[in-house]
C-alpha cells in the first residue's frame, strides 16, 4: 500500500527535508491529482460523441487525453492526502497548478489530433487555456472541420473552467471542505462572497446546481426553438453558462441567423454575468435580493445603458462595411445586434452574431466612440460571485467611489466619509484589497500588451488583446474582432496571451503566489541543510 | 508690503485690514505678473520683425505688469491657506493665463476666431505640444516667443502649485519633507512664499542657462529663447514646423536630451542641485528609478526600432524621443508613429507615467507608480499572511495609506479622464487608437499622439473644432494633476447650488419682503 503524505500530522521517521517538502506540497499534489481526474467524463463524453460521428476521426487523441489524464491524476491523487489544515500558500499553488495541470492535459486532444500537430503545442495549450478559463479566443481558422466530439471537448472544457475545477472538486470531495473554502475563494473570488450554507460543500454544491440548472435550461431553449439540433444545443449552453464563448461554427451564433436563438443566448449570459447567491436566494423565493444588491444594479444599470447608447448610434450614425458601403440599418435590427454584443462582452462571454464580416453584428465596423465604450465594459466585466470574467463591477464601484473620496477628502479633511454600496459601507480592508486587485490587473495588462506589441502587433490589437484576455472576454479589436481569430498574433505574443488568459481567470492573486509554496519548502530545506552542516 | 517678520505675509498698506481675494487674489496677481514678463520679453524679439505686434505686446505687456503690481498691494496672509482655496487658486491662475493669452493672439491677429485663440493659449499654459500651427514659421517672432513663454508660465504655475499642494496632497510629503529625513537643510517648502521665490530664482535661472546652451549649440537668438522657454516647461512648442530635428544636430539634440531630462527632476532634486549637495542626490529614490526607466526604455525602444528598420543609427532619435516623451515634453527628432509597435507603445506607456513627482513634467509620475507598485506587493503578502502589519516603503522611507489612497485615486481619475475623453474624441471623429492615445497624451499634457494615417500626429490642425474643444480641458485637468481641477469644479458646483437652492431662492424672497 502507498504511504500517504499528510499535510500536517506527519510521523516524526518523516521528517526529513525531502518528506518535509513532499509533506508541504503534499496538499497541492493531491488537488492537481483529482483536478485531473474530474476531467476524464468530460473527456469521455467528447470520446463517445467523436466515435459515434461518421465524419470524425480523433478518437485515439482523446483516448490518449483519457489516459494521461487517468495516470497523472491518480499518481498525484493516491499517494497524497490533503491533511486536516490547509496552509495559504498551498491554496494559491494547489488552484494555480490544477489549472496548469489541466490545460496542458486538455491540450493534449488537440495536439495529438489533427486539430494541430506536436510542434504547435503551444497553439494547443491556447485554445485550452482559452477553454479553460472560459475566455473564448481561438487560433483555429476552421473551426467546422474538426470532428464533432473534439468541438464539443473544446465546449465542456470551457464549461468545467465557469464554475472551476477545484470547485467542482470541493463539491464532491468532503475531505477538501476544510480548506474548501480557501481554495474557492481563491478560484473563483466573489462565488463565496456570500455563503450559501453553513458548510463550504454545501456552498460549493449549491453553485455547480444553479449553474447545471441554467445550462440545462438554456439546453433545452435552445433546442426547442428551430435551428440548433440537440448536439448545437447542447454544446453552445455549455459556454452560455460559463460566459466562455466558443462555437462549434466558424460564424458563431451567427451561424444559426436567428433572432430566437439570439435572445436565449443573451439571457443565458446576462444570468450568468450575476452573482449566483442572488439566484440562489431567488430559487427559495427572495426576488429582493436583486433589487438590493447595488452591484446588480450597476451592472444591469451599464448593460442596458450601454444597449441604448450603441442601438441608436449605429441607428442614427453612418455605419459602413469593410469594403466602406454603407450599411442599411434598421432600428430593430441595430437594436438586436447592439443587445448581443454589449451583453456577450459585458457578461464576457465573446460570442459573436455577425452574419459574415460586413454585417452589423461584427463590432469592429460600429463607430469608434462605441468600441471603446465596448473596451471599457470589458475591462468591468460581469458582477462578482458570477461566472463572468473581467475586473468586476464591484470593485469598478469601490475604486470609482473610493477616487471621489480623496477629492472630498481634501474639502472635508477631518469628515468621516465612508464608501458605500448601496446601504452598506464597505471597509477599509476591502477597499485596499480592491485598489491591490485593480492597480495589478492593470500593471499585468499594461506590460502584457506591451510584451504583445513588441512581438509587432499594432497597438490596438495589442493593447484590446491584453484587455480581452485579463478580462476572459475573447475577441479583441481592430484585426482580432469577432469575425477573426487570434492568428493575427505572431506565437509569442499568443503565449503572453495565454499566460494572461490564465492570470485574468485565476484573478491574478492564485497565479501570483503559485510559487510561494515550492519557495518556502525550498528555503526551509536550504535553511535546515544549512544547520544541518553547521 | 511691510515686513512683520514673517516673509510669507502680504499686508496691504492701505487698508491694512483682512484678505478679501485671499490666495485667489495672490494667483491673479501673479498670474497678471508673470504674463507682463514674458510679454515684455516678446516685446523686444517683435520689435523690427513686426512692430505692430510689439506694439499690441506693449501696451498688454504694461496693463498685466499694472494689475500685477494693484494686486500685489491686496493683502494676503499665506499662512492661512486652506487646501481648497490654493488648489482652485491654482486652476484660476492658468485660466487667467489662458484669458490674458487669447486676448493677445486675438489681439495680434495670429489667429481670427476666438474658439482657436482659446485652444491655443489652455494648450500653451497647460504644456502640452499639440499645437494649432502647422507650420509655426508663419508667425512673427514675438508671438513664438510669447507662445513658448505661456509654456514657461504653466510650468512655474505647476511648480508653485506643486509647493502649494504638498502640505495638503502629500504628492511625496513623506519624500520632501526635511523633518522626515532630518534634513533641514533641504528646507524648500517648509513656507511657501520664500520657496516659491527660490523656485522662480531657479527657474529663471535654469532657462537662462539653457538659452544660452542652445545658443552656443547653433540656434538663433529666437530659436534658442523660444526653446529655452518651452523645454525647461516640458512645453514642447517649437519654431519650426518639425521641431528639434529642423537643425539636424547633434549638439542640439544632446542639449535638448539633457535639458529634457532635467525638466523631469523633482524640485527637491533640483535644489540639492542648487545647493551643491550632489552627493545627496544619489539617495534619491525617485531618481534611481526615473533614470532606470530611461536607460532601460531608450535601450528597448532603440533595440525594437533598430530591428524593425535597419537603416542606420537610430540610438540617438530613440533617446530624444524617450526623454521627450516620459518627460512629456513632446520635442521631437523623428516620426515615432510609425515605429516598430512595441516601441510605440513603450512610448505610450511612459508618455502616461511622467516624470518625476514635483517636477514641472505630466503624468501619473514614477514615485506614484512605485509606491502603487509597493502597494500591490504588500497586499499580495496579506494573501499569505493576513495579519501581518506591513507598512508601504519606497526606497527608504514608508508610505502613509493616505498617501496610497491619493495615489490610487489620481490613477483611477486619470484613466476614467482618459477614458471619457477617448470616448468624446472618438465621436467627434477621431479613430480608436487616434482618439486613445490622444486622450491619454492630453491628460499627460505631453501632446502628441498616434495619429489615424498611422504616423504621428504632431499639431492640433487636422483635428475638427470639437476635437480640440474636448482636448482643452483634458489637457488643463492634467496640468493641475486632475484633482485640483476637479476640486476647483465640485467649489463651482457648491457655489452655483447654494445660490440657486429653494433655500437661496426662498431666503431672497423673504429678504425682499
Amino acid at each position: 500500500m502507498l504511504a500517504r503524505f499528510r499535510s500536517t500530522d506527519v510521523a516524526e521517521s518523516f521528517d526529513t527535508p525531502r518528506v518535509e517538502r513532499l509533506r508541504k506540497t503534499a496538499p497541492t499534489v493531491h488537488v492537481v491529482g483529482l483536478s485531473l481526474l474530474f476531467l476524464i467524463p468530460g473527456l469521455l463524453v467528447a470520446f463517445a460523441i467523436e466515435w459515434g460521428s461518421p465524419t470524425s476521426h480523433d478518437e485515439l487523441a482523446l483516448l490518449l487525453a483519457i489516459g494521461v489524464a487517468a495516470v497523472f491524476g491518480l499518481a498525484c491523487w493516491l499517494p497524497t492526502e490533503p491533511g486536516a489544515q490547509l496552509a495559504t500558500s498551498s491554496v494559491f499553488s494547489s488552484v494555480a497548478f490544477s489549472w496548469i495541470a489541466c490545460s496542458i492535459v486538455g491540450a493534449v486532444p488537440y495536439a495529438a489530433g489533427s486539430m494541430f500537430e506536436w510542434r504547435h503545442f503551444d497553439s494547443a495549450l491556447f485554445e485550452a487555456v482559452s477553454g479553460f478559463s472560459a475566455t473564448g479566443s481561438t487560433v483555429l481558422s476552421d473551426i467546422e472541420s474538426n470532428g464533432a466530439g473534439i468541438l464539443m471537448w473544446r465546449q465542456i472544457t470551457q464549461f468545467y473552467g465557469g464554475m472551476g475545477m477545484v470547485v467542482l472538486a470541493v463539491t464532491v470531495l468532503p475531505a477538501l471542505g476544510v480548506g474548501g473554502l480557501a481554495l474557492m475563494t481563491a478560484e473563483a473570488p466573489g462565488t463565496n462572497s456570500d455563503r450559501l450554507a453553513p458548510r463550504v460543500t454545501e456552498t460549493a454544491r449549491t453553485l455547480w446546481k444553479i449553474y447545471l440548472g441554467i445550462t440545462l435550461a438554456v439546453v433545452l431553449l435552445l433546442w426547442l426553438i428551430p435551428g440548433p439540433s440537440l448536439y448545437d444545443a447542447v454544446a453552445h449552453a455549455l459556454t452560455t453558462s460559463s460566459t466562455g464563448g466558443f462555437s462549434t461554427y466558424n460564424s458563431s451564433i451567427g451561424h444559426f441567423n436567428s433572432w430566437l436563438v439570439e435572445g436565449v443566448i443573451v439571457a443565458g449570459l446576462f444570468l450568468c454575468g450575476m452573482n449566483f447567491a442572488l439566484h440562489h436566494r431567488a430559487l427559495r423565493g427572495d426576488l429582493r435580493g436583486y433589487t438590493k444588491s447595488s452591484d446588480t444594479k450597476v451592472y444591469v444599470l451599464i448593460t442596458v445603458g450601454a444597449i441604448i447608447v450603441a442601438t441608436l448610434v449605429n441607428w442614427i450614425v453612418d455605419v459602413r462595411d469593410t469594403a466602406g458601403n454603407l450599411l442599411d440599418v434598421t432600428f430593430l435590427g441595430s437594436l438586436r445586434d447592439a443587445s448581443f454584443n454589449v451583453v456577450t462582452l459585458a457578461s464576457s462571454g465573446g460570442f459573436g452574431n455577425a452574419r459574415g464580416p460586413d454585417s452589423l453584428g461584427n463590432f469592429v465596423l460600429w463607430a469608434p466612440q462605441l468600441q471603446i465604450m465596448l473596451l471599457l465594459i470589458m475591462v468591468i466585466g460581469g458582477s462578482v460571485g458570477s461566472t463572468a470574467g473581467g475586473a468586476k463591477v464591484f470593485r469598478a464601484e469601490v475604486a470609482f467611489k473610493h477616487a471621489v473620496r480623496a477629492i472630498r477628502r481634501i474639502r472635508h479633511p477631518r469628515g468621516v466619509l465612508p464608501i458605500k454600496l448601496g446601504e452598506q459601507s464597505v471597509p477599509s480592508d476591502i477597499v485596499h484589497r480592491v485598489i491591490g486587485f485593480l492597480t495589478t490587473f492593470l500593471l499585468i495588462t499594461v506590460i502584457g500588451a506591451m510584451l504583445v506589441a513588441a512581438t509587432g502587433a499594432p497597438v490596438l490589437e495589442s493593447i484590446s488583446a491584453s484587455i480581452s484576455a485579463m478580462s476572459n472576454m475573447g475577441p479583441a479589436l481592430g484585426d482580432a474582432g469577432p469575425t477573426s481569430n487570434f492568428l493575427v498574433f505572431s506565437r509569442p505574443a499568443r503565449v503572453v496571451l495565454t499566460v494572461l488568459m490564465m492570470i485574468g481567470r485565476l484573478e491574478l492573486f492564485a497565479v501570483l503566489l503559485m510559487f510561494a509554496t515550492p519557495s518556502a519548502s525550498l528555503r526551509n530545506a536550504r535553511a535546515r541543510r544549512q544547520r544541518g552542516s553547521a | 508690503m511691510t515686513g512683520t517678520g514673517v516673509a510669507e505675509t502680504f499686508v496691504d498698506d492701505a487698508t491694512g485690514g483682512p484678505a478679501r481675494l485671499g490666495v485667489y487674489g495672490a494667483a491673479i496677481g501673479i498670474a497678471f505678473g508673470l504674463s507682463g514678463l514674458v510679454l515684455s520679453l516678446a516685446t523686444g524679439f517683435a520689435i523690427g520683425d513686426n512692430n505692430s505686434d510689439a506694439a499690441i505686446m506693449v501696451v498688454f505687456a504694461v496693463i498685466c505688469l499694472g494689475l500685477a503690481v494693484l494686486q500685489r498691494r491686496r493683502p494676503f496672509e499665506a499662512r492661512s491657506m486652506r487646501p481648497v482655496p490654493t488648489l482652485t487658486a491654482g486652476v484660476v491662475g492658468y485660466l487667467v493665463v489662458a484669458a490674458i493669452s487669447t486676448i493677445v493672439y486675438l489681439a495680434t491677429g495670429t489667429v481670427d476666431r476666438v474658439d482657436d485663440a482659446l485652444y491655443e493659449s489652455v494648450t500653451g499654459v497647460a504644456t502640452s505640444s499639440l499645437t494649432l500651427f502647422e507650420d509655426p514659421q508663419q508667425l512673427s517672432r514675438g508671438v513664438l516667443i510669447w507662445r513658448s513663454g505661456t509654456q514657461w508660465i504653466g510650468g512655474l504655475v505647476a511648480l508653485a502649485l506643486a509647493i502649494g499642494l504638498l502640505p495638503f496632497l502629500g504628492g511625496s510629503r513623506e519624500l520632501a519633507d526635511p523633518r522626515r529625513r532630518g534634513e533641514r537643510r533641504l528646507a524648500l517648502a517648509e513656507r511657501p512664499v520664500p520657496a516659491l521665490k527660490r523656485v522662480a530664482i531657479m527657474y529663471s535661472g535654469v532657462t537662462v542657462v539653457v538659452t544660452a546652451a542652445l545658443f552656443i549649440v547653433g540656434m538663433g537668438p529666437t530659436d534658442a529663447v523660444a526653446h529655452a522657454l518651452s523645454s525647461v516647461s516640458t512645453g514642447g512648442f517649437s519654431t519650426h514646423a518639425d521641431s528639434i530635428a529642423h537643425f539636424d544636430s547633434r549638439a542640439v539634440d544632446i542639449v535638448m536630451i539633457i535639458v529634457m531630462a532635467g525638466a523631469g527632476f523633482s524640485l527637491a532634486l533640483v535644489w540639492m542641485l542648487y545647493r551643491g549637495q550632489f552627493r545627496d542626490t544619489r539617495r534619491v529614490y525617485e531618481l534611481r528609478v526615473y533614470g532606470a526607466v530611461l536607460v532601460f526604455a531608450s535601450t528597448w525602444v532603440w533595440w525594437l526600432v533598430e530591428s524593425d528598420e535597419a537603416n542606420g543609427d537610430r540610438l540617438l532619435d530613440s533617446v530624444f524621443t524617450v526623454v521627450s516623451l516620459s518627460t512629456t515634453t513632446g520635442h521631437r527628432v523623428a516620426e515615432w508613429g510609425s515605429w516598430h509597435p512595441g516601441a510605440e507603445m513603450m512610448l505610450l506607456f511612459l508618455l502616461v507615467a511622467g516624470g518625476m513627482s514635483g517636477s514641472v513634467a505630466g503624468g501619473l509620475r514614477w514615485i506614484r507608480l512605485v509606491g502603487l507598485a509597493q502597494f500591490v506587493w504588500r497586499e499580495l503578502l496579506r494573501q499569505l499572511h493576513p495579519r501581518a502589519v506591513r507598512a508601504v516603503k519606497v526606497g527608504n522611507s514608508s508610505i502613509s495609506e493616505e498617501s496610497i489612497d491619493r495615489w490610487h485615486a489620481q490613477l483611477v481619475l486619470t484613466m476614467v479622464m482618459a477614458g471619457t475623453g477617448a470616448i468624446a474624441l472618438a465621436f467627434f471623429g477621431s479613430d480608436i487608437t487616434e482618439a486613445l492615445t490622444l486622450a491619454f497624451s492630453a491628460v499627460s499634457t505631453a501632446g502628441p499622439a498616434l495619429a489615424e494615417d498611422g504616423g504621428t500626429l504632431v499639431h492640433a490642425a487636422t483635428l475638427s473644432r470639437s476635437d480640440r474643444a474636448a482636448l482643452m480641458p483634458l489637457v488643463l485637468a492634467g496640468r493641475v494633476a486632475i484633482t485640483p481641477a476637479l476640486v476647483a469644479v465640485s467649489v463651482l458646483y457648491v457655489g452655483i447650488r447654494s445660490r440657486f437652492s429653494a433655500n437661496a431662492f426662498r431666503r431672497g424672497l423673504q429678504a425682499r419682503s
